[in-house]
């Protein structure tokens, strides 16, 4: 894979935190009050078990859900006084099934973005989206639908969309959850190409081993908060709760 | 064979045919070609108004909606039409003049938007979540998202059945015969209709429905080659074709969740 070339475009990631944020859907009260902080150019990972709150959590940071009370911070600055719109622009984020535009080419899902909201000409945005395409080694495939490609390759182009609006941070949710095992590393090689490239990560994963190798923190999200957080080998190694530890038990 | 003779009479008399026959090419096709064409066009407009609003959030745009399209969908178009036509002919008649046509595709057009506005909001609605998730996510407000993405996947989704509602619109639009038309206003129907009348045998009839199944059967094999193409784009392997979503049994329940906490 070619996903060692310079980003032509390279942003350097800005910091991210929450503040005791919470947030109820009804009567499910999925956040508690969950407090994070990610320094610039350094990559979080969040685990747990499934239904601890770990998905909707990314999607208070880029605030496609509001949260009922809490604060989010871009670079120690509250964005939830900001227009949602520009936030997600700074924001970009990956999704477990990939979500690419399924009527519109690899080219297209990435300069739409671009000529609509970013106000690039058509050739210029077709020049960026080639070169995202050449980060995550897809440029042969521009003008394929995404139906086409194999799930790994989707979600290689979900995340050169997301890249080509030079965002400050990235969300990925679950990113290789709905892959075939073999097409697993390739993703997570481009994931861990960019971190090392200076983004700002935001992690919900089940990979233990990207998580252990790339994350520079781990928190452990239980029944919506953060239950333990601190350097891999820290979470990994040296379990304090029991819930960390009979988590840690179920899928090493 | 007596009985049989007057059967092939009353259904196959050339002479009565060849008589009618410039009538319903020069008056009746062209006739029923804008009555259908325009409403079909009327039609997919307020259809597509509707079932946008039909999926508004707010009750004051979703509700009439639903009151409208309850309404026309639940009428006999027979109805429909002669309300509409004959109800308000005297407004008809300050605008128009002395012609149905305007009131007959007014009437025609409120039906057919009922039934497309469901049309297209079943298309819409049978759009994954995620997609206007991820539109929202590059930074695309909703309506954006909703004209540039989900939309567009919505109405590929439901063309067969629009095909099949344009069908249905060229087949009641022999029902603006109610109306009253002036011999240079009959459609196809009222041509064959008017034959039979004055021949007394169906002959001419027959071939006004030889007409309505020139356009309609062709438009039937049309709804199959876009319902074959849109399998095809499907499959993995039908390279450059329309995709559609692959069905995803682990549908993202958070934005389902978000929908309904909206």
């Amino acid at each position: 894979m070619s996903t060692t070339a310079a980003p032509p475009t390279a942003t350097t990631g800005v910091s991210v935190a929450t503040r005791d944020v919470h947030l109820s859907f009804g009567t499910n009260h999925v956040l508690r009050g969950v407090t994070l902080a990610v320094p610039a150019a350094s990559t979080t990972c969040v685990i747990g078990p499934s239904g601890s709150g770990k998905s909707t959590l990314l999607r208070v940071v880029n605030r496609l859900l509001e949260p009922d009370s809490g604060d989010v911070l871009l670079e120690d600055r509250s964005v939830l006084a900001d227009d949602p719109d520009q936030l997600r622009q700074r924001v970009g984020m990956v999704f477990q099934h990939f979500n690419l535009f399924p009527h519109k080419t690899v080219r297209d899902n990435i300069t739409l973005g671009l000529t609509r909201l970013r106000g690039l000409s058509k050739d210029e945005a077709v020049e960026q989206a080639l070169a995202q395409l050449d980060r995550v080694g897809l440029r042969h495939k521009a003008d394929v639908r995404p139906g086409t490609l194999s799930g790994g390759q989707q979600q290689r182009v979900a995340i050169a969309r997301a890249l080509a609006m030079q965002p400050q941070v990235m969300l990925f949710d679950e990113a290789t959850s709905a892959l075939d095992p073999e097409l697993v590393k390739g993703v997570l090689a481009t994931m861990a190409d960019l971190a090392s490239g200076g983004m700002t990560m935001l992690v919900v994963t089940h990979e233990m081993g990207f998580a252990r190798s790339v994350a520079d923190q781990v928190l452990f999200m239980d029944r919506g908060v953060v239950v333990e957080s601190g350097s891999p080998d820290t979470v990994f190694e040296d379990a304090r709760s029991d819930r960390l530890r009979r988590f840690l038990s179920q899928v090493l | 064979m007596d009985v049989l003779s007057t059967l092939w009479q009353t259904f196959f008399d050339v002479d009565a045919m060849r008589t009618a026959l410039p009538e319903l090419i020069k008056v009746g096709l062209p006739n029923t070609l804008i009555l259908a064409l325009t409403s079909a066009v009327i039609g997919t407009v307020v259809g597509m108004v509707l079932a946008v609003a039909g999926l508004s959030g707010s009750r004051w745009l979703r509700w009439p909606a639903r009151v409208y399209t309850d309404i026309f969908r639940g009428l006999p178009a027979a109805v429909t039409i002669l309300l509409i036509g004959v109800g308000l002919s005297p407004v008809g008649l300050q605008i128009w003049g002395p012609n149905p046509y305007p009131l007959g595709i007014l009437a025609l057009s409120l039906i057919a938007s009922a039934y497309i506005g469901e049309i297209f909001r079943s298309g819409i609605q049978s759009v994954d979540a995620g997609q206007l998730e991820a539109a929202r996510a590059l930074g695309f407000s909703r309506p954006s998202g909703m004209r540039l993405v989900v939309i567009p996947q919505g109405i590929r989704r439901v063309l067969p059945a629009l095909v099949n509602q344009f069908i249905a619109l060229i087949k009641e639009s022999s029902l603006v015969y109610f109306l009253g038309l002036l011999a240079s206003q009959r459609d196809l129907f009222r041509i064959g209709q008017d034959a039979a009348a004055n021949t007394g045998n169906e002959s001419a009839l027959l071939l006004a429905g030889l007409f309505y199944l020139l356009i309609t059967v062709p438009l039937t094999h049309v709804v199959n080659a876009i319902d074959r193409r849109l399998r095809d784009g499907r499959r993995a392997d039908g390279a450059e074709r329309v995709e559609d979503e692959p069905t995803d049994p682990a549908a993202p329940s958070l934005a389902l969740a978000q929908e309904g906490h909206r």
